[in-house]
């Protein structure tokens, strides 16, 4: 955990509080990634997951131009109430707003969750990484993520320890993450 | 929550599989929203995971062929594991290797005994032929004394005896598969013959009317009916028997003439209730002659 992050978050916090634009920027810099993740992550759709990363960042610079933020050191605390306030919002509307179109979309299985996180380097570097993966530690990943599988009841029908079975994924995770660097 | 416990609670993938609880989950996004390491780790595991389900489902990591293990599997695990599974195992072997082993000396057993019979009734049946030779030879020469007849007489008996003896098991299996099963009908081979005439007739099974009365007990599976006066000369008759409702009972076709030119039909009792019926004797389509019987009880 980098311990120099709230000592940097209280100064982008006072600098925006002053008007500094760069300031703004830098905040959106850092936080940007994060925020877009977590919509990602609640509401499966990259469309929304981008109007909540905007919508949210409008209401944090108006807060923080207004100086409603008492500790500046909570920043991350602070953009993270405010965007799950906003995906709420967000969700009500749109159960209201969702069209025929959207409902048939999601009764024929186009848009599962995981989906909003694959693209082709997600395919490449999974593939890359099954290359080196035995047959069975191939079957461990797709019944525990796939199937999802209870742990124990894999390990029972592979005939392997779930110690073991935690290493491999450990290790495949490893892997995946390397390749997807390098792409 | 710190780096500790979510790297010791496998926080990140349980964040990732939605499997935290509201505050739990809410915590560890303020804490990723902090920490670049869990940050880069949470988005890797999302992919990751993202990407496992997706190639699941295309087929990349399809190393198995069913969704369901299969028998051996599912066997040798239970094997390695469970504290029964390989003192059962050994027993079944153990058991299926003494069985057939069993099987295997009393099939040898009997083969033994069978090909042990087969050379005894080989030289009983040499001895005999040679005994016959010797006797004829004896007979013809008219040299043989009483006494050595006898002898020779006695030995066939003997041999023939031993012969008998050997075949005996056989026989008797023979007789077994020849008793008559207990379940299985016997044929009938008393069946009544009655004797009826037509209608106009002159001669009569019983009474002085038009009507032939039969007895035919209850007990009685078929009976003939001899039908007089039939009118011969045609390759083949036709009858139909009708109930006094007019309704057929039953038919036969193609009747011929015995040898006596004596014209019948086999008629089953336990299709006919007592009652009048009526019995229609065609000649092609001509209808020649017609009976009535009264089935009694």
């Amino acid at each position: 955990m980098p311990l120099s992050a709230p000592l940097a978050d209280r100064d982008l916090v006072l600098s925006v509080e002053q008007g500094d634009k760069l300031a703004e920027g830098a905040l959106y810099e850092k936080y940007s990634d994060r925020l877009y993740f977590l919509a990602l992550s609640e509401l499966h759709s990259r469309e929304d997951a981008e109007d909540v990363r905007t919508e949210t960042f409008i209401r944090v610079l108006l807060a923080l131009r207004q100086g409603k933020l008492r500790k500046p050191e909570s920043l991350g605390s602070f953009i993270v109430g405010i965007a799950l306030n906003v995906i709420r919002e967000s969700r009500r509307q749109g159960l209201r707003t969702e069209s025929l179109t959207d409902n048939e979309q999601k009764l024929a299985g186009e848009s599962s969750p995981e989906e909003a996180f694959l693209d082709q380097e997600v395919s490449t570097a999974l593939r890359e990484t099954a290359k080196y993966l035995k047959p069975r530690e191939k079957e461990f990943l797709r019944m525990y993520y796939y199937e999802e599988l209870p742990m124990d009841q894999i390990a029972g029908a592979l005939g392997v320890k779930q110690e073991r079975l935690r290493l491999i994924k450990s290790r495949a995770l490893q892997s995946f993450r390397k390749i997807y660097q390098k792409l | 929550m710190t780096h500790q416990q979510i790297k010791d609670n496998e926080v990140i993938e349980q964040y990732v599989l939605h499997k935290l609880s509201p505050d739990a989950r809410r915590a560890f996004q303020e804490h990723y929203f902090e920490c670049d390491e869990c940050f880069e780790h949470t988005t890797a595991a999302a992919r990751f995971i993202a990407g496992v389900r997706a190639e699941s489902r295309s087929g990349v990591l399809a190393a198995r062929q069913t969704e369901r293990p299969g028998f051996w599997n599912r066997l040798i695990p239970a094997v390695h594991n469970p504290r029964w599974a390989m003192p059962a195992l050994a027993m079944g072997l153990l058991l299926a290797a003494t069985l057939t082993g069993l099987w295997a000396v009393s099939l040898r057993r009997e083969n033994q005994q069978l090909d042990q019979r087969t050379a005894e009734q080989a030289a009983a049946s040499e001895r005999l032929q040679g005994l016959e030779t010797k006797i004829r030879e004896l007979e013809a020469g008219n040299s043989a004394s009483q006494e050595q007849k006898e002898l020779l007489a006695r030995e066939i008996s003997s041999l023939k005896e031993q012969l008998a003896a050997a075949e005996r098991p056989r026989e008797t299996r023979v007789a077994q598969l020849r008793q008559p099963d207990v379940h299985v009908r016997q044929p009938e081979v008393a069946a009544p013959v009655l004797n009826i005439y037509p209608v106009g007739g002159v001669q009569r099974s019983g009474g002085s009317d038009e009507i032939n009365r039969l007895n035919v007990g209850r007990g009685t599976r078929n009976f003939v009916l001899i039908l007089g006066d039939y009118k011969p000369g045609y390759s083949s008759y036709r009858l139909e028997m009708r109930s006094s409702s007019g309704k057929l009972v039953t038919s036969r076709a193609g009747l011929k003439p015995d040898k006596n030119g004596e014209l019948s039909v086999l008629l089953n009792r336990a299709q006919l209730g007592q009652g009048q019926y009526r019995l229609k004797l065609y000649a092609g389509r001509e209808a020649i002659a017609e009976y009535v019987v009264e089935l009694g009880q």
